[in-house]
């Protein structure tokens, strides 16, 4: 069996043919569940919780907890 | 004292989305450039079958692509989240990198990837080409900034601790930008990107030969595969004996460890093929060594030493001890700024300052730390050394049977029998998996083996967490989780479904069917 020809301008209308709409349809579909679920991960898991705080304070104590505010007397 | 539990959540949730990640990302990058190459021989030759080709794996390469930008933004969620304080002790470092990749990424990439699928009958050839290529180079220059940031996290230049703001701050970007780690691991990274893609694209026309599918474009697929392949994966073999060497100058406990070597031998170290590590007695049993190996491939040299663990541990109990100075000379400068001697004790000692932090996971106030609390801080800068030096051999043997696979390929396309051997189509099915396993190990090999360090030497990994409870943690993960197994789901449906169809079953190359006369394929 031939098959006729694929001459270019067949060729850059696969994106127009029933797969390529399909294809772009899929490739649609995807960005939309990707950000619905991203959206959803942030509305439920993170946005609700309690945010750290990152104040400039906080760092310190973080790095130099409160009981040793003060400087050290001895050296170690 | 922090929370182990919080620490260790904080770090699997970390872990999960950035292996799962990096399913992604290598495909992307490889695949990106296997198109461009494929186009140009479309554009050079006028030949029909490779613009086909290039839009097959086109297809393949959307489905991977839009995939794998949304799992890279929750690794960004989580510097918020769970890694408040290292974001803010190394932010002003890692943002810019970041922001720079964010940029490419988004900007760069998305817009290529719209002109490549929407612009084949709104472009001329060269026009659609150079398109091609820019969203590869742009795919590429993204994974750079991304291992600028990495690589600072593993080489720490650049950048000095400011006692005012109590965090790192830059002050040099270029030493960031061309810091030799990052570089060397850019390389070694893309090249194990397109040592996977080439096995991809091998493997799935692999198939199509085994089904007597596709021939046409199965072959020439196969043979772009095999070359490119080939040439990457001695790339990734001779870059990485580039990474190792970094790693041996800036991160000696990492290779020490990777290594399983206790102690120091004398230069030039062996190479240990096989070994049984055991970490309660720090020994290797059943070692088999190959003399010299290590001890060239670590330092250049035949006569400089590479330190064992044993005495890298010792040396991190000495550098605790300057490092308690510094943080008793940082909070003698925080009560009063004029304080010259304290501000001598402390610039002579700010380098070890991150290794006094690490007395934090025992006790509240490093200068309460007992000589028992130091040698055990000392201790916990050893990583996991059996996981390291399993992982990184299994990621060798992988590199070393890639050569071997591809160089095989290589010759049967130079002799156009690619596909007289079914037992050889069955084994380039069969290893699909594997570039994405010596990926994931080269991973753990890498961030895994920075352990205890966020950032090498500099901020215990356990000072970086949010002050947030390991609940919360936990919650986050199962939510996690979810999304990701969701995605996964959705992707291999849409991969399988593409690949099963083909380009036969997609219309868009007629099989094996012959074309009328006198068209070129």
């Amino acid at each position: 069996m031939i098959m006729p020809a694929h001459s270019s301008a067949s060729a850059d209308a696969w994106f127009h043919s029933v797969d390529g709409r399909r294809y772009k349809r899929h490739f649609g579909w995807l960005i939309v569940a990707k950000a619905v679920l991203l959206a959803t991960l942030y509305f439920l898991c993170i946005a609700p919780q309690t945010r750290a705080d990152t104040s400039p304070d906080a760092v310190r104590r973080r790095i130099v907890p409160e009981s040793t505010q003060t400087p050290a007397t001895t050296q170690p | 004292m922090i929370d182990a539990d919080l620490v260790t959540l904080s770090r699997l949730q970390f872990a999960l989305t950035a292996l799962y990640h990096f399913l992604f990302v290598p495909l992307t990058l490889g695949l990106s450039l296997l198109l461009a190459i494929m186009e140009a021989v479309y554009v050079m030759s006028g030949r029909e079958i490779w613009k086909r080709m290039t839009q097959f794996w086109g297809l393949l390469f959307g489905i991977n692509f839009a995939m794998g930008v949304a799992t890279g933004v929750t690794m960004e969620f989580q510097f918020g989240t769970n890694w408040a304080y290292y974001s803010h002790y190394v932010g002003d470092v890692f943002g810019t990198p970041l922001a720079i990749e964010g940029a490419m990424a988004f900007f760069l990439e998305a817009t290529f990837v719209g002109l490549f699928f929407f612009g084949w009958d709104r472009m001329g050839r060269v026009a659609h080409l150079v398109v091609t290529f820019l969203l590869a180079i742009g795919t590429n220059l993204s994974a750079l900034w991304i291992l600028i940031a990495n690589g600072w996290m593993q080489n720490p230049v650049g950048a000095e601790f400011n006692l005012d703001t109590m965090r790192m701050e830059v002050t040099s970007f270029s030493a960031v930008m061309f810091n030799p780690v990052a570089q060397s691991k850019f390389v070694h990274t893309v090249s194990a990107g397109y040592v996977l893609a080439s096995m991809f694209v091998l493997s799935i026309s692999a198939w199509y030969l085994l089904r007597g599918r596709n021939l046409e474009i199965a072959k020439r697929s196969m043979t772009i595969a095999a070359s490119f392949g080939l040439a990457s994966a001695l790339s990734v073999v001779v870059l990485g004996d580039e990474s190792g060497y970094t790693v041996s100058e800036n991160q000696k406990m990492k290779l020490a460890a990777i290594e399983a070597m206790w102690d120091t031998e004398p230069a030039p170290a062996a190479f240990t093929l096989f070994g049984l590590p055991d970490v309660a007695e720090r020994k290797t049993h059943l070692a088999i060594q190959v003399p010299w190996v290590m001890g060239i491939i670590g330092t250049r040299s035949l006569d400089r030493v590479l330190p064992g663990i044993n005495q890298l541990v010792d040396e991190a109990e000495q550098r605790i001890d300057k490092g308690r100075l510094a943080y008793a000379a940082m909070l003698r400068l925080r009560a009063n700024r004029n304080d010259t001697a304290a501000r001598a004790d402390f610039d002579a000692h700010k380098h070890d300052l991150g290794y006094a932090l690490l007395l934090r996971n025992l006790v509240a106030d490093p200068a309460l730390a007992t000589p028992a609390d130091i040698k055990r801080a000392a201790a916990s800068t050893i990583p996991n050394v059996p996981v390291l030096f399993w992982s990184f051999r299994l990621m060798v043997a992988c590199g070393l049977y890639f050569i071997a696979l591809f160089a095989y390929s290589f010759w049967l396309a130079s002799r156009r029998e690619l596909d007289s051997r079914r037992w050889y189509l069955r084994l380039a099915l069969c290893s699909l998996p594997l570039p994405w396993l010596a990926a994931e190990l080269g991973w753990i090999v890498a961030e895994y083996g920075r352990q205890p360090w966020a950032i090498e030497g500099i901020l215990p990994t356990a000072l970086g967490v949010s002050s947030v409870s390991a609940g919360q943690v936990l919650f986050s993960l199962c939510g996690f989780v979810i999304f990701y197994t969701t995605l996964a789901v959705i992707d291999a449906t849409l991969m399988v479904k593409y690949i099963r169809r083909g380009p036969d079953g997609l219309r868009m190359w007629p099989g094996n069917v012959p074309l009328a006369p006198g068209v070129a394929r």
